[in-house]
Order: structure tokens, then C-alpha cells, then sequence
């Protein structure tokens, strides 16, 4: 059960930091550099 | 006396008529701390870097002194989720930054500008050389595990304003701080600056004496906090450039509002 708890956790932490991203380049619209 | 003005893409003057490119003395001498030195008759220039972080701020600011005399800096810091290093293996003489657009693996700058704008090419360049020395990759796994935590970025970015003020104060330099996006410095993270002691006693060490932002706004879904310069233009609908910077009017009437702190500080200095 602990790689299902494992891939969970991993799935959840890169939902969670592509959604933070968003917002912090919605924040910071420069893209350039 | 030289004013200096530091600080990201705005104080440059990124996609203003003047600025001519982004190397040595393309920048342009229509920014608010520009107008400052021209209404002062001072002598001006610019340290200020296109899309760096504040690391790279506070060292210009410094060199800037270390070389020069009877100076005057006017520092805008950026936004706190950029992070400068000097990566090895990439650039052995120029600090590189992360942001939140090269942690993104997928973009391509077609997605935001279009051939024409005049950003477009600077940005497909940068972008292609994020991937060629890996930064792309170091900026993703920099975000996932620090950079998009609000703790890191507040607590380096305190530490960064912190160092520079001390050291302009120990050396007697008069100085004019503002920022990009209060919000995002000081009002927008939750839980550390609540809980934690030490972010809370780097943020008591600011001197805000020194210090101008632009009035909170007062429409429906302006921020009802005081702003940056970046916000203060967008919220109030100045004209902007297709890359996203507030044109020349914005810069007009930001140097008038700083018009009066910044007589107020030269004056004090001069006493």
C-alpha cells in the first residue's frame, strides 16, 4: 500500500505546484530572461 | 550628485520609446527615476536588469557605490518570487534568474506575444537559451520544492531589502526604496508572517521612512492596500506596452507623486 501512498502524495504535490505556478505568473506577467 | 536608479524591466524602461536594447546604457531615460534626475538637474544612471530578482538588485546597487561618489539610489524591488544565482556551468560571469515562466517546461513564447511585438524575439531567445543550459530544468525543480512556497521568496527577499538599507545607512547614502507589487511583498502571505518570528523581526528592521508606495486604490476591484508602481499603472488603466509594461504617462505621473518624498530625503542628506 505505501507506493499507492506514494504516488498519491506525488500526484497531489504536482497538482498543487502547477496550480501555485499559475498564479504566480499571473502575478509576474514578464516572461522574458 | 548621480542618481542611480536600480531595480527590474521598469526601471529600465523596458518597451518605452528611448529605451535602444537591453546591454550597457540602452536603457532609457524616460522611467519615474529618470524624470526625478532630470527635474533635479542631476546627473543619472541605471543599474537596473530586465527580469531580474532582488539579489541581483542589491549588488548592483552596491557596486554602484563601492566605484562611485556623491550618490543617490533609487531602488524598485521586484517581484520576491524571482531567485538570481550564479549557476555553474552556465554563465561563469553573469547571474542568472528564475522565475516562475522557466520552471514552466511547456511555454513557448508564441503562447503570450505575437511575432510582431517588439519583445517577442528577445523572449524566444531567452527562452531557448533557458533550455539549452538547462535552466528550464533547475527553475522546475527549484519551484516545485522552494521557489512556489511563500516562504522562501518573502524570507530572502526581507533579507536582501534588510542588507541593502544597512549597508547604504552605515555608509551615510541617501536613498528612495519602492517596489513592482506591494501586495506580493507585504500583504499577500498568510501563515509565516503570523508564526514566524524571524520573518516578522526582518520585516520590523524595514526602515519605512524611506520608503514610497502608491495609494491603495478605492474602485470596486482595485487592491485596498497601498501598491506598487506595476500595480498602481495597471489598476489605473495607464496605456501598456503589448509585453506588459506601463508606458510613458505612468512614469510622468509616478515621478510626480515621488517628486515630494524624494525632495524631502535630498534635503535631509544635504543638511
Amino acid at each position: 500500500m505505501n507506493w499507492l501512498k506514494s504516488i498519491y502524495n506525488r500526484i497531489t504535490l504536482e497538482l498543487r505546484y502547477r496550480k501555485k505556478l499559475r498564479e504566480l505568473r499571473k502575478r509576474d506577467p514578464f516572461i522574458y530572461k | 550628485m548621480i542618481i542611480v536608479a536600480a531595480g527590474c524591466s521598469f526601471i529600465w524602461g523596458t518597451e518605452l520609446k528611448d529605451c535602444r536594447h537591453h546591454g550597457p546604457m540602452g536603457y532609457s531615460l524616460s522611467t519615474w527615476p529618470a524624470n526625478l534626475a532630470k527635474n533635479q538637474n542631476a546627473d543619472y544612471a541605471c543599474v537596473a536588469e530586465s527580469g531580474c530578482g532582488n539579489t541581483i538588485i542589491a549588488r548592483n546597487i552596491i557596486n554602484f557605490c563601492e566605484n562611485n561618489t556623491d550618490v543617490f539610489p533609487i531602488v524598485q524591488w521586484t517581484w520576491p518570487f524571482r531567485f538570481d544565482f550564479k549557476a555553474i556551468g552556465i554563465n561563469a560571469t553573469k547571474w542568472e534568474t528564475l522565475g516562475p515562466w522557466q520552471a514552466d517546461e511547456q511555454f513557448r513564447p508564441g503562447e503570450k506575444l505575437t511575432e510582431e511585438d517588439g519583445l517577442f524575439e528577445y523572449a524566444r531567445k531567452n527562452n531557448e537559451k533557458a533550455k539549452m543550459t538547462g535552466i528550464d530544468t533547475l527553475a522546475n525543480v527549484f519551484f516545485k520544492y522552494v521557489g512556489s512556497h511563500e516562504y522562501w521568496p518573502i524570507y530572502s527577499t526581507f533579507k536582501e531589502i534588510v542588507f541593502l538599507q544597512n549597508y547604504l545607512k552605515n555608509k551615510g547614502i541617501p536613498y528612495l526604496f519602492t517596489c513592482a507589487d506591494a501586495t506580493s511583498l507585504f500583504y499577500n502571505y498568510t501563515v509565516e508572517k503570523e508564526n514566524d518570528p524571524f520573518i516578522k523581526d526582518l520585516l520590523n528592521q524595514i526602515d519605512m521612512n524611506n520608503w514610497v508606495l502608491f495609494p491603495p486604490g478605492t474602485r470596486g476591484d482595485e487592491t485596498k492596500t497601498p501598491r506598487g508602481f506595476y500595480q498602481w499603472a495597471v489598476e489605473n488603466k495607464y496605456a501598456i506596452a503589448p509585453g506588459g509594461h506601463p508606458l510613458e504617462q505612468a512614469h510622468i505621473d509616478a515621478s510626480t507623486m515621488m517628486q515630494e518624498k524624494f525632495n524631502e530625503l535630498v534635503k535631509e542628506h544635504l543638511q
